[in-house]
């Protein structure tokens, strides 16, 4: 899924193992999140999004197909 | 750093040393095994092999932190899929070949053919039961 992860996190001052150390998961997830090879799950997209005080739609573009 | 990505990074660590107790564990146990067959006490070393998955069971009920995050336990259901998906793909297509060809060729399976579809079976069997439990456990 498309993210804002990686810019938000450089303006953060934060490195990967920084930011994962703050939701509790490894740093290879926070890599897999950025590089868009893994979706995180609901829980640990509301920890990113309270982590950078934002919505999780903002953090996140699930880019879906419009409906016909 | 602050106090919550300090505690965050303990926690981590944490997790990493257990991860590597918990895979380390087994293996020692197999290794000693093979040592202890090497010199003849072969009781001495199937207890050292049990002991080490004792010691593997324990640190995965035991630890005070998850050993996987949500990525590792979605990696590792990916791969159950996969390997269940190419074992399925080796019974569908081996298990009739080898009925063919022993009824048009006379081709007769070794031994351990037997075994192996046995084993698939006995595979997908408990497959079938363990998908039961959890769709219908409460």
């Amino acid at each position: 899924m498309k993210n804002d992860l990686p810019a938000r996190r450089d303006a953060a001052g934060l490195s990967q193992a920084d930011l994962a150390a703050a939701v509790g998961v490894s740093r290879q997830t926070i890599n897999a999140i950025e590089r868009e090879r893994y979706d995180p799950s609901l829980e640990l997209a509301f920890k990113l999004a309270r982590q950078f005080d934002c919505d999780i739609e903002t953090l996140f573009d699930p880019d879906f197909d419009e409906p016909n | 750093m602050t106090d919550e990505s300090t505690v965050g990074t303990r926690r981590l660590d944490v997790r990493r040393r257990y991860r590597r107790l918990l895979y380390a564990a087994p293996l020692a146990g197999a290794f000693c095994f093979a040592i202890a067959v090497t010199f003849g006490y072969e009781v001495v070393g199937v207890g050292l092999y049990w002991l080490g998955f004792l010691v593997f069971l324990g640190i995965w009920w035991r630890a005070p932190v998850s050993i996987q995050d949500e990525r590792d336990k979605q990696l590792e259901r990916r791969a159950s899929e996969l390997t269940l998906t190419l074992v399925a793909f080796v019974g569908i297509l081996v298990w009739p070949s080898v009925v063919i060809l022993s009824e048009t060729r006379g081709y007769e399976p070794p031994p351990v053919y037997d075994g192996v579809f046995l084993g698939i079976s006995a595979l997908y069997a408990v497959f079938g039961v363990v998908y039961l439990i959890l769709r219908y456990r409460r």
